[in-house]
């Protein structure tokens, strides 16, 4: 039996030696370098940023906006929209106004509760735009919630959450 | 005994099938009654197939030997409960009594704990990535040329695979950890050289349970072969019905009922056609009735399986990953070249080996795990 227990040992050490090295290696070369608000600088041409869901980002046609840059994703909610131009204001103090389209379901209460709710959606929302997300004593982040957790290891310890759907962005797919 | 099964058999349609009766009852009466939308119960099907066995054998007295907490303990066994494999009472009960096999024990950890790895790898690194792309194609089915219909519906077929013999070796590693023999529920389906061989690999728990409780409550050795080929339609028929409430659904059983009684005739008339030649029809048709599987409707399923075999168009291919080509040879050389789970838990050898290999599948299953899928039979 003792074979069998020095197996499951070496197993489990190997495992959790293997999620650290992967985990100083996402920290440092992957959450670092590519999730990084930072990283938001747009040209000094730049002077209004158009942010939102849907509305936004197909309604807004920058070729009649002067000096316009239409940054908002469909499906985004408002809630990110904010951290989104938080970190874009920040990066880019050229920008003198944001354009928002609003529509009720973007303030219904029912936008807040999709928020880190464990689902598929709020899961790819969380794994999107929780790096943008600079205070974390937000009320409405739920801190038990398995969204905020994965997001958390993810993006503050590196953990190897989702690398396979990373890559996919990362080689452009 | 036929009033408990009723009632299980009620509950199960009353879950599963209500929508169905609905959409068939508007079809018929020209009606526009509501969908209820009712939740179905996570692996519906599952228990109340080892329900109807347990009360059918009960009432034959199969099962007087068994004490209360057995009983529940075989309905509430969490590893296998939702997805699968079915157990029958006559595979676990017995284990239960000796309760010393169930204590944790290091062999059984860690022989246990490799299967779990290899479970996780095949859910997580190769079903879910080929299940995305098989279900994005498919949802934009009637845009698909020749090329994007071959790889979705080869996705769809690989990951079917992978997700269902996936989480069985996750249940049966859990089972083996606790001391519990689950019975096997694969053993290399897509090798198979004819349907009524695929059959036998495929889902084998759920085949014994239709061949124990269907099969041969229709079939009767003294009325021939046309008799045989009947409880042969008739079982699949069932079982086409069991997998989902649509017609495709009965539609995909009904077929491989035709398919495997067309193996059998071709046995029984000693025909035997060359081994590659044999796999490749059969593969073939696995693929072409996943489509029916796969597909919102008769249309899409249509559409796809035209575009499939009349190998006419191969302009615009964009539902095709970059990387999918490489996955799809990967996953075939995986069903074909490679031993199955079973193969390799029995050359498993508590070495230094064994436990990199173990550790390297288990974080690499880790790096795929943010985006949880459910499981593919989660819908049965």
């Amino acid at each position: 039996m003792k074979k069998y227990s020095t197996w499951i040992y070496i197993t489990a050490g190997s495992t959790l030696a293997l999620i650290i090295l992967a985990s100083i290696i996402g920290k440092y070369f992957f959450v670092g370098p590519v999730y990084n608000p930072a990283l938001f600088k747009f040209e000094d041409s730049t002077k209004t940023v158009i942010i939102g869901a849907s509305h936004s980002a197909t309604s807004m046609d920058t070729d009649y906006i002067e000096g316009a840059l239409n940054v908002a994703m469909s499906g985004e909610p408002l809630y990110f929209s904010y951290y989104k131009a938080k970190a874009l204001l920040k990066n880019n103090p050229q920008i003198k106004d944001v354009i928002v389209a609003i529509s009720p379901i973007h303030v219904a209460q029912y936008s807040d509760k999709y928020l880190f709710q464990g689902n598929a959606g709020s899961r790819s929302s969380a794994m999107s735009y929780y790096y943008l997300i600079d205070d974390l004593s937000d009320p409405l982040i739920n801190k038990l919630s398995s969204d905020n957790i994965i997001a958390y290891l993810k993006f503050h310890w590196g953990l190897p959450f989702n690398y396979m759907s990373d890559l996919k962005v990362v080689v452009n797919y | 005994m036929w009033l408990g099964v009723l009632l299980n058999i009620t509950l199960l349609a009353y879950y599963k099938y209500t929508d169905f009766a609905i959409f068939n009852l508007n079809l018929i009466l020209d009606s526009t009654l509501p969908y209820q939308n009712i939740l179905l119960p996570i692996g519906i099907s599952f228990f109340t197939f080892q329900l109807i066995a347990f009360l059918v054998d009960s009432y034959r007295g199969e099962t007087k030997d068994y004490g209360l907490v057995n009983y529940l303990m075989f309905m509430t066994f969490f590893p296998q409960l939702i997805v699968g494999p079915i157990v029958h009472h006559k595979d676990v009960v017995p284990q239960y009594e000796n309760l010393k096999q169930a204590l944790p024990r290091y062999k059984n950890i860690a022989r246990g704990g490799f299967l779990f790895a290899i479970g996780c790898t095949k859910k997580l690194l190769i079903a879910d990535p080929l299940s995305n792309w098989a279900q994005s194609a498919f949802d934009v089915a009637d845009t698909l040329n020749t090329l994007e219909s071959w790889a979705a519906s080869l996705s769809y077929t690989l990951s079917y695979y992978f997700d269902l013999s996936g989480y069985a070796d996750m249940a049966i590693g859990l089972g083996i950890m606790f001391g519990i023999k689950l019975p096997m529920n694969f053993n290399s389906p897509y090798k198979a050289r004819n349907f009524a061989d695929y059959w036998r690999r495929w889902h084998m728990t759920l085949s014994k349970f239709l061949g124990d409780y269907i099969f041969r409550n229709v079939y009767d050795k003294t009325k021939g072969d046309f008799n045989f080929y009947l409880a042969l339609f008739v079982t699949f028929f069932i079982s086409g019905f069991w997998h989902g409430a649509g017609w495709t659904f009965v539609v995909w059983g009904i077929i491989n009922g035709v398919f495997v009684i067309a193996s059998h005739m071709m046995i029984k008339a000693k025909k035997r056609l060359p081994f590659f030649l044999a796999w490749t029809m059969t593969f073939i048709g696995v693929i072409a009735t996943r489509v029916l599987f796969v597909a919102n409707d008769f249309s899409d399923s249509y559409y796809v399986l035209v575009k499939m075999f009349s190998f006419s168009d191969f302009e615009n291919t964009t539902h095709l990953a970059i990387i999918q080509p490489l996955y799809l040879l990967f996953g075939m050389v995986l069903v074909l070249a490679f031993p199955n789970s079973s193969q390799l838990l029995e050359r498993y050898k508590p070495t230094v080996k064994y436990a990199g290999i173990t550790a390297l599948l288990l974080t690499l299953s880790l790096f795929n795990m943010s985006y949880v899928r459910g499981f593919l039979y989660f819908q049965f």
